[in-house]
């Protein structure tokens, strides 16, 4: 089964329809052949026939010839007047009968021929040797296996089982009944041959003899062949009309035998009841003889039309042959036809389509498209209801509908993904763009801190300074009488170093501001980010939601879908990463902010101190022992200005810190850009060997 | 088989994405009044008018927050009657699809009156996520009030 499958699977379907066809064609074929066999034997059954009615006719002429000689011979032995020269004729025609009947033998025949061919020799080879009585004997037995002959071929040539009813009749006119008959006549006239061979009249012994022949005749056998002539008659006028030769020549030359045999049996008979009379035999003599003349004609006028009959009956089971084999051959020929034009209209449709799915498998999705659109398939569709879908009950209609279909839900899905990927195209390269915003933000941002430690170390080698002159200050003011106005000029030295201080700060706290913004920068960077990777994740949550619709048609999409989210999920940590360092970042930069406000504060501190100083200086050449305490308050003041200032350059190490981390986030989040956009171009080239018509 | 995963109130929970027509940004509802508190009101989506329901009422009595993850899914409900029509669902964190196989599925153990739309759970990389049945997820009053018979297709 399996090897009959795959050996079917390499044949088109126009050859599997041609194949069916002749699988049917097969017992048509086979009931054909049995038709004409049958034919043929009704034929050949018919030619027999007509061989044995010839046969039939030697027969019954050697029969005849037969009989002759037997009169003549027993005539000749009275009057001695039959010369042999009279019979000559005769028994030529007698050898030349049994030669055809030798030639013409069977294993049926044989035998009766082959003892025919013997009495025939035994008969000429005796000539005048024997006595009459012996030839007459003889001859007797060669008449009676010519008529045991004839019945054996009456059966042998299935004459006896003719299968029509006029035919099968004229043939036991022809043969047992006229055999019959003309035996029963023969007896009769034999009587008579002998009284008047003999040489005396019919005495009454003889007439009776005549009369029981005749009686016979008359009451039996001619009434059985009158009932076998009327159904013959009545059976061929049913069959072929009311003209036949046979029907216009048989009834006369009937009626003309028995009107003979009757008047032989009416002499007969009223001679047999005139009692002492006895009749002259020569008359009864020549009546029987006319008698059986008329019986010979009658016999080869039945044999004559019995072979026509049955030449007719050939002639018309051939014709009927030959039309039963013309008519056959004519449906064997249209249901061919039919066949080729299914076979056309099964394949013709399919064979579209196959070309158009191959299109769509080569990835001509915009040609398939086109021509779906241009109506190639319009003729195979009989008629619209008014979605534009086939009414139809044919497969291949169907099969055409679902093509189209699948074709514009294909071509439609990838319209979405070609959509789809350039969206995400754009984003990417948006995303590109943000990061390398951002890096620069984060580059600025890195010199503005590398501005600001720089500042707060000079803010804290100022301070330094400041306690270091403090201290002399200190030192100078231990012995204030001797030099106050130093005193003084060293105050004024302090106020211009602290004014310094003051715009420093002013200076470090406009960087910080700076570096606020940058950071908001950042934010709103990260929030665009945040925002690419949200769409791309609905995106590909819908483009994985239609490859699974898809079904298998789509099974690369779903791959993609997935990798695409991946990705986006990838992009949205990483973004949300960024943020939280960036939070870190803002945290960082406000401590820098709160440190620089205290440092103002206590710059301002120092300021009103000097300031205060300074207006107590007048106070102070007066009491500089009092001016210790004073002292010491500046001193420590200068001292927490120093610590300030080493806090913010503690701030801004942190601040450093986090900007290179930062550095390092951005690096692998462009790494992570870098794998989308390749990412969406793989899938790009994938879609892009599709060509679609939008 | 494709289910797309949700939370509400901190529960994971699957929608299979066969029904599922679109998943769109969470959309601006006009409320209707005096209607239940889950049916979130009526939503235009693709220039039609979508009743819309709020999953985390429905489920959790909490209404969804307006997240970026808080999403609408737009799915085909079909009817008893065998129409169909779209329906919109707001769920939060809406932002994973996974592929399920059949063989992990467990079908629902405890029948839970109020909850008829709970349709088994599904084990998911260590997660437990309910899945929910579409056509039992609104009892026949409210379907027939989003969706009256009269209504023409």
């Amino acid at each position: 089964m399996e090897r009959i499958n795959k050996w079917l699977a390499r044949l088109k379907i126009a050859h599997k329809l041609i194949l069916s066809s002749i699988v049917f064609a097969l017992p048509l074929a086979v009931l054909l052949y049995y038709v004409t066999t049958q034919y043929d034997r009704g034929i050949q059954t018919s030619q027999r026939e007509v061989a044995g009615t010839a046969l039939l006719e030697v027969c019954r002429g050697l029969r005849h010839d037969l009989g002759e000689i037997e009169s003549r011979s027993s005539l000749a032995t009275a009057a001695a007047a039959g010369s042999p020269d009279d019979l000559a004729e005769t028994r030529q025609r007698i050898a030349d009968a049994v030669a055809t009947l030798q030639r013409g033998e069977d294993a049926w025949t044989k035998d009766l021929i082959d003892r025919l061919g013997g009495l025939w020799r035994q008969l000429e080879a005796s000539g005048s040797a024997r006595t009459l009585a012996e030839q007459a004997t003889l001859n007797h037995q060669m008449v009676e296996t010519t008529s045991e002959l004839i019945l054996v071929i009456l059966d042998d040539f299935s004459l006896t089982l003719d299968p029509e009813l006029h035919t099968y009749h004229l043939m036991n006119i022809a043969g047992p009944r006229l055999l019959e008959s003309q035996a029963a006549l023969a007896e009769a006239g034999s009587v008579a041959l002998n009284a008047k061979a003999q040489g005396h009249r019919l005495d009454a012994r003889d007439l009776s003899q005549m009369q029981a022949q005749c009686g016979a005749l008359v009451n039996a056998a001619f009434p059985r062949m009158r009932y076998s002539l009327e159904t013959a008659l009545r059976e061929d006028k049913r069959l072929h009309g009311a003209d036949s030769s046979f029907q216009k020549s048989l009834p006369p030359l009937f009626e003309r035998y028995v009107e003979l045999a009757t008047q032989l049996s009416v002499a007969v008979s009223n001679s047999s009841e005139q009692a002492g009379v006895a009749p002259d035999p020569e008359r009864f003599v020549q009546m029987a003889w006319a008698a059986e003349d008329a019986g010979v004609t009658l016999g080869q006028t039945c044999t004559r039309e019995l072979r026509t009959l049955l030449l007719k009956r050939i002639a018309e089971e051939r014709y009927a042959r030959a039309e039963a084999l013309l008519m056959s051959l004519l449906c064997v020929g249209l249901a061919a036809g039919v066949v080729v034009i299914v076979a056309r209209n099964i394949t013709r449709p399919l064979e579209r389509v196959v070309n158009l799915t191959t299109d769509i498998a080569t990835g001509k999705v915009k040609e398939a498209f086109d021509r779906l659109k241009g109506g190639e398939f319009r003729e195979f569709i009989l008629d619209e209801d008014g979605g534009g879908h086939a009414r139809t009950r044919d497969e291949i209609c169907k099969l055409i509908g679902s093509v189209s279909t699948m074709t514009e839900s294909l071509n439609g899905l990838l319209v979405k993904v070609i959509q789809a990927c350039n969206q995400v195209a754009g984003s990417a390269t948006q995303m590109a763009a943000a990061v390398r915003e951002v890096e620069a933000s984060v580059s600025e941002q890195a010199a503005s801190t590398n501005q600001v430690s720089a500042t707060s170390k000079e803010i804290y080698a100022t301070a330094q300074d400041l306690t270091r002159t403090m201290g002399s200050v200190t030192k100078m003011a231990s012995d204030a009488a001797d030099s106050a106005s130093g005193g003084v000029n060293n105050l004024n030295g302090i106020r211009s170093a602290i004014d310094g201080l003051i715009s420093s700060s002013a200076a470090m706290a406009r960087t910080f501001e700076s570096i606020n913004e940058k950071t908001a920068n950042i934010d709103k960077v990260i929030t665009t980010i945040t925002k690419v990777a949200n769409r791309t994740n609905l995106l590909s949550l819908n483009a994985a939601i239609e490859a699974e619709k898809a079904g298998e048609k789509a099974g690369g999409f779903s791959v993609v879908a997935l990798e695409m989210r991946r990705l986006a999920d990838q992009t949205a940590v990483a973004a949300l990463d960024i943020e939280r360092q960036i939070h870190e970042m803002q945290q960082a930069v406000r401590e820098g902010v709160s440190s620089v406000d205290s440092h103002a504060q206590q710059t301002q501190a120092s300021s009103m101190a000097v300031t205060e100083l300074s207006s107590g200086l007048g106070q102070v050449i007066e009491g500089t022992t009092k001016l210790g305490p004073q002292f010491e308050a500046v001193n420590s003041a200068m001292q927490m200005q120093s610590q300030g200032a080493g806090q913010i350059a503690d701030a801004m190490v942190n601040l450093r810190e986090a900007a290179s981390q930062t550095k390092a986030s951005l690096a692998e989040f462009r790494e992570v850009a870098e794998d989308l956009h390749n990412a969406v171009g793989e899938l790009q080239g994938e879609v892009g060997r599709f060509s679609t018509a939008s | 088989m494709l289910l797309l995963i949700f939370q509400a109130g901190g529960q994971t929970y699957g929608l299979d994405t066969r029904n599922v027509i679109e998943v769109a940004p969470y959309p601006v509802c006009t409320p209707l009044p005096h209607a239940p508190a889950y049916v979130a009101g009526l939503a235009t989506w693709r220039g039609r008018t979508v009743p819309v329901i709020d999953l985390s009422a429905l489920i959790d009595g909490t209404p969804a927050r307006p997240l970026l993850s808080t999403r609408l899914l737009v799915v085909e409900y079909a009817m008893p009657d065998g129409r169909s029509h779209p329906l919109g669902l707001v769920a939060e964190k809406a932002v994973e699809t996974i592929v399920f196989e059949q063989a992990l599925h467990e079908p629902q153990k405890v029948k839970i009156p109020d909850a008829p739309y709970l349709n088994g759970t599904a084990q998911h990389a260590g997660r437990l996520i309910q899945r929910l049945a579409l056509d039992e997820l609104l009892p026949a009053s409210v379907r027939d009030l989003l969706f009256p018979e009269s209504e023409a297709e």
